[in-house]
């Protein structure tokens, strides 16, 4: 890989982790900022798993195997962000 | 089986798989740990988000805040050292053992690193840190999440370093292969994908509420 990949992957990953922290600074209703920032995560986790980890390459069998506990984790902060929007209405 | 995928290095020539490719069935153990791993975090994640749902203060009075910018410090310290493991893992595919050694060490250094920043915020390094100021375990369900979900991850760290320094040895003795390399890849970014989950959720929720 060129050098200049990693620095764009470190780039992304950065600003993400960024973007994360300066969300918190905005002043926005708490059930918009903790969807903004489940996104975002959730963003930089598909990122991290598909290209640090090189799951885009694998085969599409790993791809499902790795992807179910995954998306767990995603249903549970969904659940999380819905539970909270519905207790600020 | 005439279509195989030679690892490098001469480790076993394992034939590809209907389902897994040319994933070797070390490649498949270490998804299968890191993946229920993750369900651990997981579940440690859901009961500290059900703790905080519960209503009523999440910081008690005279607990202290978290130090969001210096937090962001360690993952930025974390994100880096996950890049200089690609350069580690592409270095070892290349066949650049000793390119791949250095990138290891300075992947470790950066591991080793992080480790002192967090024993900084919990004990203090030149300033109080978070136990004196305050946040003790078993005192609220904040100090207890906190201190249960950062230490967890931080045995990972610890114990990532270790394994990181393992392969630095055997690859310094020739006794690595690629595939070797590419594991503690595997679970060097998987502790830096947990630490992006607990910054966000632990860390920056908090400051939301």
């Amino acid at each position: 890989m060129e050098p200049a990949r990693y620095l764009v992957m470190l780039a992304v990953l950065l600003a993400f982790s960024g973007a994360e922290y300066g969300a918190t600074l905005l002043s926005v209703a708490p059930p918009t900022m903790r969807a903004v920032l489940v996104l975002l995560v959730a963003a930089q986790t598909a990122y991290f798993v598909l290209v640090s980890m090189h799951l885009k390459d694998e085969t599409r069998a790993l791809r499902r195997v790795a992807a179910l506990p995954l998306l767990l984790g995603a249903l549970y902060a969904l659940v999380l962000v819905t539970e909270s929007t519905w207790r600020h209405l | 089986v005439s279509d195989t995928h030679a690892p490098a290095h001469g480790q076993a020539a394992w034939p590809l798989d209907a389902q897994f490719g040319a994933a070797s069935p070390a490649k498949l153990a270490m998804w299968f740990f890191l993946l229920s791993d993750l369900l651990t975090f997981v579940g440690l994640l859901l009961g500290y988000g059900i703790l905080r749902a519960a209503g009523g203060p999440w910081r008690h009075a005279g607990e202290p805040a978290l130090n969001l910018p210096f937090t962001l410090l360690l993952t930025g310290v974390l994100i880096v050292s996950s890049v200089t493991m690609l350069v580690a893992r592409d270095a070892a595919v290349s066949g650049k053992f000793a390119s791949a050694t250095r990138w290891l060490l300075v992947t470790a250094g950066g591991g080793v690193l992080f480790l002192v920043g967090q024993y900084a915020e919990w004990f203090g390094l030149g300033s109080p840190g978070l136990i004196a100021e305050g946040l003790r375990l078993g005192h609220s369900a904040y100090a207890s999440s906190f201190y249960a979900i950062t230490g967890f991850h931080g045995l990972h760290v610890a114990a990532g370093v270790i394994y990181l320094l393992i392969t630095v040895a055997r690859n310094s003795a020739g006794r690595a292969t690629a595939g070797d390399v590419e594991l503690v890849g595997l679970f060097w970014h998987f502790v830096d994908l947990v630490w992006n989950l607990v910054f966000t959720f632990l860390y920056l929720f908090p400051g939301v509420a």
